[in-house]
């Protein structure tokens, strides 16, 4: 009985070590920013005023609303954005991509359209990183998925490289009928 | 040099008080305003650099996350308001000191189950020694 008695503090010891070490495992996969799920999932996306690129006129992306669309955060200094520009271009066969210019010199968002292609319908622009943070995003290229409903249903952050557009956007736009 | 090795010590040790991240521009002439703004900072965990608050942080992010609590302060925004605009944006995982629920219950609670399991370690083995005598 002794013995046995005994065995309670040892099979404690192991329970509570399996628990640290599932949270610490579980805490080490949430710190990797990209695996973190954003609080804007399943939510409408923020109503927040853009303007558009070299023009003073208002993006309005609840007109938007009825046809799934992407919104990609991108900027002409971020080399991320330069390797994903190629699948932009071809998600924008499927689905209609605003691009927002994050912190950059209009000049130059100009001259990296002309380099690496414009796949997007219309282009608003981020002057102060204020919009971003109304989105909750981390930094450039970060791309959200807005369904029908206009409810955010995915985000991606980080380059769209050739992998996540196989494994990740394209099965979420077949899940949405596109 | 035995000054400059005094001098080199003395900076060192007292780094962490004098560095922050924050630039002259960024401080509001308010003293009460910036001293709230300062506060809460502190408790805003920076996403891109995780182990750091706003506060000490020197990226991109962070600096906007501060002028946003400045601007927000100046609005005439609450703590709350604040803090729940964040949380709205970035989830519980902006606060340095999360809120108690069902996804953080095991983290405050480890410490205390961690406390008690020592305690009856102890306990067991004194009474293991206590009955060998």
């Amino acid at each position: 009985m002794k013995k046995l008695l005994f065995l309670i503090p040892l099979t404690s010891v192991f329970i509570l070590l399996s628990l640290v070490g599932l949270i610490l495992l579980q805490q080490s996969q949430k710190t990797n920013q990209r695996s973190l799920k954003s609080a804007l999932i399943n939510n409408p996306f923020p109503d927040t005023k853009i303007l558009s690129l070299s023009e003073t006129i208002e993006i309005n992306l609840k007109s938007k609303i009825g046809d799934p669309f992407l919104v990609n955060f991108f900027s002409s200094w971020c080399l991320p954005c330069k390797i994903e520009a190629g699948n932009l271009e071809t998600l924008s066969e499927r689905i209609k991509i605003i691009g927002v210019s994050y912190k950059d010199i209009e000049s130059d968002t100009i001259k990296f359209l002309e380099e690496f292609g414009n796949p997007y319908e219309n282009i608003g622009v981020d002057h102060n990183g204020h919009i971003a943070i109304d989105w909750g995003v981390y930094g450039v290229p970060e791309t959200f998925l807005i369904n029908n409903k206009g409810l955010v249903i995915l985000r991606h952050a980080g380059p769209i490289t050739e992998d996540v557009l196989k494994k990740l956007l394209i099965p979420k736009l077949k899940e949405i009928g596109l | 040099m035995r000054n400059f090795f005094i001098i080199f010590i003395l900076i060192y040790c007292f780094n962490p008080l004098i560095s922050n991240a924050i630039e002259p521009e960024e401080i509001l002439s308010n003293s009460v305003s910036e001293n709230r703004a300062r506060n809460l900072s502190k408790s805003i965990r920076c996403l891109v650099c995780q182990n750091q608050t706003i506060d000490d942080s020197d990226s991109e992010l962070a600096k906007d996350l501060r002028s946003i609590i400045r601007t927000k302060i100046v609005q005439g925004e609450t703590d709350d308001e604040i803090n729940k605009f964040l949380v709205d944006r970035y989830g519980n995982f902006i606060l340095m000191k999360p809120p108690i629920n069902k996804q953080t219950i095991m983290l405050w609670l480890s410490p205390l189950a961690l406390t008690l399991l020592g305690i009856v370690i102890i306990y067991f083995s004194f009474r293991k020694k206590k009955n060998d005598f």
